[in-house]
């Protein structure tokens, strides 16, 4: 185990330096710089332009842009947000947790609701429900996050007024009110962005936990279960459910960047100040270092979810440890 | 200014802890707040680095300048300019000095009083090219020196008699609290604390700022003129358009700038909201690249003058604007808008007439070939336009220009590109011909900073590299003229050539719509400066939200 741990943490580090490599790369080569501002600025003249760049070193070459940004990052400095004036760490000290609270509540309203529906499904195999609600789920999947965010806004938000449309908090009131107020208020804020990546987390997993479900039902132990006179509901849920549970485990940790990658349109859309929203501005500002500073978080989390996958499936079944 | 006394005076009465709280009332009964939609922060909140508009607008409500321009947006000398934080102010004999004589109420927000040594180390700092401030070009190049001559009062000595010294001084020069940044680095002051968190000496304190979420401002307890009627102003921050007009319909926020169309005939038809219409200053165009690339060589369409005349009567322009902007657009008349006091509305137009431009174009041997598309030695006439994808206006005039050029025998392919490829691709002239558009401001001499020879080298905004001398001599007459009736002349003369030239189609000055709750009473909105009226709008009683009775958070 010892041994699967650290080659799977040598290959984390490894794509973590790859894509941060790849991204510093691509960033630099794009169109744009982060003082060059709108056309129509005549304050921005060409000299101050000049200067901010070479005060901010990005008239050297980009190998040593790079390797001063690598140095900076061992020391774990992300290094100055020219966008919002603030040390990137600061930034992102503020912007992880919102993302992270997004997510998680995403994660697991989605997962459950997955869940429920794929073992409904499995159980009404063949019905017109069954079949109704498959469809349902494809369509989901296949419509764009920002389209059921654009939904959702205009719906639930604008024109039904059951939610805020927009933001963490209520912008007036949110200080004034107390501790108990102020959680709902953010659960209020949080019910569109969270729904919308629950939906489409939910229609995802549904597809393949009733794909698991049916492999599970007619296996013997469920069979012996009924023959001892277990009810449906017994047999389904506290044999089979169980039981199918396994290749789940897999999913859930690669729906962390299919998540982080939804978060970017559903922050943007709702106003959610968190990651995927910085990235937006950022890119839109040519702020390197806050760009490289969100691709960082983005991979990282892409590779431990993959890592956590990995693991958990390892702990579940020791064959894939041996084959590591 | 007597109404403002005897509001201080009841302040007094109502005790110290009344007096933190505000007149408007501690318990948030008073004044009420007020919600603002818009997408970007502030990047900073100390006033030489600011550089965007959200900046500009937060900080020139906790700052105050010495003198403002007032609403008749004159630029010239100091004819029509109020005090701010200068009472007032003395010219000397010969007009290159003026002596401003500072309101001694005037405090900082920590409760120092206001001296002209800030105003000489605000003048220090914009102009320390360390510092980087945006301005501190145009005020180098207008003053030579501030002097301190007591506590109060400040001279300040200018390099020449430009008739826009005063204006250029006024709006450009902030005061700064020397006592607070005197002893930080002035190449650290824009990355201090203070930039986050501003000590000013205006109508308007920060109270909380939180970054993509929002930002909070409230009466200042210290300002010395008269109080805000509101209690509390929020900034809300939303990046995608459609997300801050649904708040706005809502009822989440009060106040929401440059409204589309659209969003502002949806409004409109709201009973709750209004939609208040204001001069703009901002000016599209189709900027022709008269140089081929980058190369100074002519373009090979573009360097003609009688081609680009020829394009420009093949548009109806008019149509142009009312397909896009209804009854609401204005058709472009040249580098100005018509709210600058230059403006003039009777300059010579090139005028739509499709057989007088196809006439123009078989004299220069372009002749239509089978397909409807002109040649010349086998060659189209074709060209590529830029346009930016951010912007919904531009695109839609790109695709009608492309149809009405067609019917002239003009290929136009529409290359539509991302904000920073195309501002690029422009300041690297790299293109034949874009959609651009320019921001103006009331002073009228920025015409030589975007469209004079000058502007066409060195890293000027001239893009299209348009030059023509007896343009430039116009100009720098204009900007020279000490009476405006002479300066309305040469800019005049010089709009006329520029326009006669036609190095850009003049197209069209968008509308600026911005939508306000119905239950502010907002009063006369500055068209180049909306905010500044901030601190005069009140909610009518009988229209109170809860949200106006909560308590504005402690700084």
């Amino acid at each position: 185990m010892r041994r699967f741990l650290l080659a799977r943490g040598a290959q984390a580090l490894a794509v973590i330096a790859l894509v941060a490599t790849l991204a510093f790369t691509l960033v630099h080569l794009a169109p744009g710089d982060p003082f060059a501002a709108s056309l129509d600025d005549p304050t921005n003249t060409a000299a101050l332009h000049a200067q901010q760049m070479h005060r901010w070193g990005y008239d050297q070459p980009l190998p040593v842009q790079y390797l001063k940004w690598l140095g900076n990052l061992a020391r774990g400095e992300f290094g100055w947000s020219h966008s919002r004036n603030r040390r990137v760490a600061d930034v992102l000290l503020e912007t992880v947790p919102r993302t992270f609270l997004l997510m998680g509540a995403a994660l697991v309203a989605g997962v459950l609701a997955g869940l429920a529906l794929g073992t409904w499904q499995a159980a009404r195999r063949g019905t017109p429900a069954e079949r109704a609600s498959g469809t349902l789920a494809t369509a989901v999947l296949s419509v764009p996050e920002f389209l059921v965010a654009l939904a959702a806004l205009a719906l639930p938000a604008a024109r039904w007024h059951l939610f805020p449309v927009s933001g963490i908090a209520d912008p007036a009131m949110h200080d004034s009110m107390s501790a108990i107020g102020r959680a709902w208020d953010v659960t209020r804020h949080l019910v569109l962005p969270a729904g919308t990546l629950a939906l489409l987390t939910a229609a995802g997993v549904s597809r393949y936990h009733r794909s698991a479900m049916l492999a599970m039902l007619p296996e013997e132990f469920v069979r012996t279960a009924r023959a001892k006179g277990a009810g449906e509901y017994t047999a389904v849920v506290r044999h089979a459910l169980r039981n199918a549970l396994g290749p789940l485990i897999t999913i859930v940790g690669l729906l962390l960047p299919t998540l982080f990658g939804g978060a970017v349109f559903v922050e943007t859309i709702f106003s959610w100040p968190g990651v995927g929203r910085m990235m937006v501005e950022a890119v839109g500002g040519n702020d390197y270092p806050l760009v490289l500073a969100g691709v960082l978080v983005g991979s990282v989390l892409v590779v431990l979810g993959s890592a956590l996958a990995d693991v958990l499936s390892a702990l579940a079944d020791p064959r894939l440890r041996i084959e590591a | 200014m007597r109404f403002h006394s005897v509001r201080r005076g009841a302040c007094v009465m109502l005790g110290a802890a009344a007096l933190l709280a505000g007149c408007g009332g501690g318990d948030g009964s008073g004044g009420g707040t007020v919600i603002i939609g818009t997408g970007q922060d502030p990047k900073t909140l100390f006033p030489p680095a600011s550089d965007n508009i959200q900046a500009r607008v937060v900080t020139e409500l906790i700052f105050e300048r010495l003198a403002d321009r007032g609403g008749s947006l004159n630029t010239l000398g100091d004819a029509g300019f109020v005090p701010r934080l200068a009472q007032r102010w003395d010219w000397s004999a010969d007009s290159l000095r003026v002596t401003f004589h500072i309101d001694p109420r005037a405090r900082w927000q920590d409760g120092r009083a206001v001296s002209a040594e800030d105003v000489r180390f605000g003048f220090a700092v914009f102009t320390d090219t360390i510092v980087g401030a945006r301005t501190g070009a145009d005020l180098r190049a207008v003053v030579d020196s501030i002097s301190v001559g007591d506590s109060l009062t400040c001279t300040v000595w200018f390099r020449q008699r430009s008739p826009e010294r005063f204006d250029v001084l006024v709006t450009s020069l902030t005061p700064l609290p020397a006592h607070l940044l005197r002893a930080v680095r002035r190449d650290s002051l824009a990355l201090s604390g203070f930039a986050r968190n501003p000590v000013g000496n205006g109508p308007f304190k920060l109270v909380n700022w939180e970054q993509q979420v929002r930002l909070e401002l409230a009466p200042s307890p210290s300002y010395a003129g008269a109080r805000p009627a509101l209690d509390r102003v929020i900034w809300t921050f939303a990046p995608d358009a459609s997300t801050l007009v649904k708040q706005f319909m809502a009822g989440e926020s009060d106040f929401l700038e440059n409204l589309s169309v659209d969003d502002a005939a949806a409004a409109a038809r709201q009973p709750n909201l209004r939609v208040i219409r204001l001069g703009s200053f901002g000016y599209n165009f189709l900027q022709f690249n008269l140089r081929d690339g980058a190369s100074d060589r002519p373009h090979p369409l573009f360097g003609s003058r009688t081609l680009r005349r020829a394009l420009t009567m093949a548009l109806d322009r008019q149509l142009l604007v009312r397909s896009v902007f209804d009854s609401l657009g204005r058709v472009g008349l040249g580098p100005f808008v018509r709210a600058q006091w230059s403006a003039d509305t009777t300059i010579a137009q090139i005028a739509f007439d499709r057989q007088q431009a196809a006439r123009l174009l078989d004299s220069l041997g372009w002749h239509t070939g089978a397909d409807g598309i002109r040649t010349r030695d086998g060659q189209p006439l074709a060209f590529t336009l830029i346009v930016p994808t951010s912007s919904n206006p531009r695109q839609s005039f790109a695709v009608l220009i492309q149809e009405q050029l067609r019917i002239a025998g003009v290929k136009v392919d529409i290359e539509r590109l991302d904000g920073n490829t195309l501002v690029d691709r422009i300041q690297k002239h790299a293109f034949e011909a874009a959609m651009g558009g320019l921001a103006a401001t009331p002073a009228p001499s920025g015409v030589k900073q975007t469209w004079t020879g000058a502007a066409a080298r060195d890293g000027g905004l001239n893009y299209g590299r348009y030059e023509n001398a007896a343009f430039d001599a116009q100009v720098d007459s204009a900007i020279s003229a000490a009476a405006q009736a002479s300066a309305k002349s040469h800019y005049r003369a010089a709009y006329q050539i520029i326009v006669d030239d036609a190095p850009a189609i003049w197209l069209y000055e968008p509308p600026t719509l911005d939508g306000a709750s119905a239950r502010l009473q907002l009063g006369t909105l500055r068209p180049d400066a909306w905010w500044m009226g901030i601190p005069s709008w009140s909610i009518a009683p009988g229209k109170r939200l809860p949200r106006d009775a909560a308590p504005a958070k402690t700084p």
